[in-house]
């Protein structure tokens, strides 16, 4: 049953009727059972709505996503340079981790392309091109920010992390720090080592992969 | 989010919780254990059964398609071991701080992070996603596509078929019995072993920074294979003949049989061995 | 408040505010172009998007708009400057993705019973328990476009005026619509 009142109920329940009508429903409410009843479902179908579960797709969508990603002309190696320059002034990390990731572009796009198509099998033996000019000052530079600001969001947190958690990520940077100076040595004494200069990048990233899962698992921490 | 809010049905327990229940086809299991021990095993049952021993800090949200089960932290973390058998078909989300994982018998895609305790997976059918901080990562049986990150613990994937990719810092990489046609495992100080077929037109890439690769093709072997080393070695129980050589001459590339595959073996301070057809 | 229900809140607010922290850093690194930072991005975000394409197109269609939407992310990443939570952000980019398929679904849709005809068939009463249909799928039946105001507002918490906006109607009709709705489910709240 209904009647004037009852298409104004759900501006009623949302608080947005004018003041004189508020008045008018509420006066009307106090007599006729009929709309007062409506309301109170109207208040439960609200609130049952703000608190509907979110669900999973019964499939996992991300082999399709990536291979989409892989596939498009806009894969993340191919990109990754104009939008690094762009987003230094906000967030320095995002430039540095940029450069490192176009270090390592030819291990990034391996992972990738090999979800895509198998390669054809080669006639010839062509090795990958050496990554040259890699560690250029700049690159560098970016690259030391990036870790400062992972540092910087890991120290925010780090007390909320175990103890002995702590003592294994320090631990195992140090690792990597020993790998990239081992690395940076290498190079300086053949600068023209292409398995070097991409062994150097690749630990440059995994110490970013550390610093950031690290980073996460504390924001993470109650 | 709101999810949790949303429980359609959730209960509470007096003492522990023992409870089994019907789910429907589709519907995933997301564990989220503080500290203790997850354990999952799959039976042939539409029902989910969930058994924690002398605690009933745990609560339990059935919604749509997902079954919740979390530790109830009001008053500080606690150890819990929960017991869970699920229908082998239903998908793990299985998460704890300082939690040990073992998943037996499942057949669905299944993600478990953990920060300090093993990880060990026997079974698993698609996506498989393991983190792990303080711990080891055992995998067998898988059919899928497998994606490991370990930092300080050893891996071990054995019988496996499907993309395999793993990540480690200090810990040994083993890969045994694998049927696959993309691998991928990197550790910067331990060593990695590989023993499976090799794909025609697979990619294959195993790097350590101080630390030894092994890698054993099981039947044939048609591959492009480059190996890279700086003050490493190179050993090989198979006759090769470089075609190629670059950088500071520890750099090279061969090819076995046709040169479908490609294989990349690196280690930069450790010995990198190829060993001849087994079985 | 029952106490189980206050312990599974604590635990979400603190889910809550942990995810936008790491949201932060799983951003920066897939804007990079770092794809498996995208894929976590995906798999904290997925069942909330996924739920969202659900509610608002038809359910067939949920899986592959969700696809869409996370595409149309990574395409988007450099645009995201960080003046909202990320997740706030995807979910507008979700809604435009999915009000671009209602669009292109609208003369499809023209075919299909008519409007009233369809909020009658949502507000029948439901007669026994075995052909009662759930609040979700009573939402399902519900016309476009009572469900996807619906769904803004009740679900997702939009107001009048945004929602008008996004999807090119007066204020007052968004209004009726969502009473409109309301009325149609109150019908199937579970017991």
């Amino acid at each position: 049953m209904t009647d004037r009142w009852t298409p104004r109920l759900s501006e009623y329940l949302d608080g947005d009727l004018p003041l004189a009508e508020r008045d008018g429903l509420e006066a009307h409410l106090r007599t006729c059972t009929a709309c007062a009843d409506v309301l109170v479902e109207l208040e439960a179908v609200v609130r049952r709505a703000g608190s509907l579960p979110d669900t999973e797709p019964t499939l996992d969508l991300w082999p399709a996503i990536a291979h989409r990603l892989a596939s498009g002309d806009e894969t993340p190696v191919a990109r990754w340079q104009p939008r690094a320059r762009r987003i230094t002034a906000t967030l320095p990390q995002l430039a540095a981790a940029a450069i490192v990731v176009s270090l390592i572009s030819g291990a990034t796009a391996w992972l990738i392309s090999s979800r895509a198509a198998p390669a054809p099998a080669p006639a010839v033996v062509v090795a990958e091109a050496p990554v040259r000019d890699a560690l250029t000052p700049a690159a560098e530079a970016s690259y030391r920010a990036a870790v400062e600001d992972l540092r910087r969001v890991l120290d925010a947190d780090r007390a909320k992390l175990d103890t002995v958690t702590v003592r294994i990520v320090e631990h195992n940077l140090a690792l990597i720090d020993r790998a990239i100076d081992d690395a940076r040595r290498a190079l300086a004494a053949d600068p023209s080592n292409a398995y070097v200069s991409a062994h150097l990048a690749q630990a440059m990233k995994r110490k970013l992969d550390l610093l950031r899962r690290a980073a996460t698992l504390a924001a993470r921490a109650s | 989010m709101l999810w949790t809010l949303l429980a359609s049905a959730a209960l509470a327990f007096p003492q522990q919780v023992d409870t089994t229940f019907a789910v429907e086809p589709g519907t995933r299991l997301q564990v989220n254990n503080h500290s203790g021990r997850i354990d999952v095993r799959a039976w042939g049952r539409n029902e989910l059964r969930i058994e924690t021993g002398g605690t009933r800090r745990v609560s339990i949200t059935r919604g749509t398609r997902v079954v919740r089960v979390a530790q109830i932290m009001r008053h500080g973390p606690t150890d819990i071991g929960l017991r869970i058998t699920a229908p082998a078909w239903m998908a793990l989300d299985l998460t704890g701080v300082e939690t040990a994982i073992t998943v037996t018998g499942s057949q669905a895609a299944i993600t478990a992070e953990s920060v300090d305790g093993d990880i060990v997976l026997q079974g698993g059918r698609g996506l498989v996603v393991l983190h792990a901080v303080d711990g080891d990562v055992t995998v067998e049986g898988l059919s899928g596509r497998l994606e490991v990150n370990a930092i300080d613990g050893a891996v071990r994937v054995s019988r496996v078929t499907g993309e395999i990719s793993i990540e480690a810092v200090d810990g040994d990489i083993t890969l045994d019995d694998i049927t696959s046609s993309v691998v991928s495992a990197s550790t910067i100080d331990g060593d990695i072993v590989y023993r499976g077929t090799v794909q025609d037109g697979g990619r294959y890439k195993l790097t350590s920074h101080d630390g030894d690769v092994t890698f054993a093709a099981t039947g044939s072997l048609n591959a492009t294979i480059a190996v890279a080393t700086f003050s490493g070695n190179f050993e090989s129980e198979i006759p090769v003949t470089i075609t190629r050589s670059k950088g500071g001459g520890q750099h090279f590339t061969f090819v076995l049989g046709s040169g479908s595959a490609r294989v990349a073996l690196e280690s930069f301070d450790g010995t990198i061995r190829l060993r001849g057809a087994r079985r | 408040m029952n106490p189980r229900d206050a312990g599974a809140e604590t635990l979400t607010r603190d889910q809550d505010t942990a995810r936008a922290e790491a949201d932060a850093v799983e951003v920066a690194l897939a804007a990079s172009g770092d794809s498996r930072a995208f894929e976590r991005i995906y798999r904290a975000h997925v069942a909330r998007i996924h739920s969202l394409a659900r509610r608002m197109l038809d359910a067939d269609l949920a899986e592959e708009v969700t696809q869409d939407v996370f595409v149309r992310a990574w395409q988007k990443l450099d645009t995201y400057r960080g003046e909202a939570a990320f997740g706030t952000w995807l979910h507008r980019l979700a809604i435009n993705v999915i009000l671009a398929r209602r669009a292109s679904l609208a003369t499809r849709r023209s075919r299909f019973l008519a409007d009233d005809a369809a909020i009658a068939r949502a507000r029948s009463r439901p007669r026994a328990p075995e052909t009662a249909i759930d609040f979700e799928g009573a939402l399902a039946r519900l016309p476009a476009g009572a469900r996807q105001v619906f769904v803004l507002h009740d679900v997702e918490g939009y107001r009048h005026e945004e929602i008008a906006n996004m999807l090119g109607l007066a204020t007052g009709t968004s209004k009726s619509q969502l009473h409109r709705a309301r009325m149609a489910l109150r019908r199937h709240l579970e017991r």
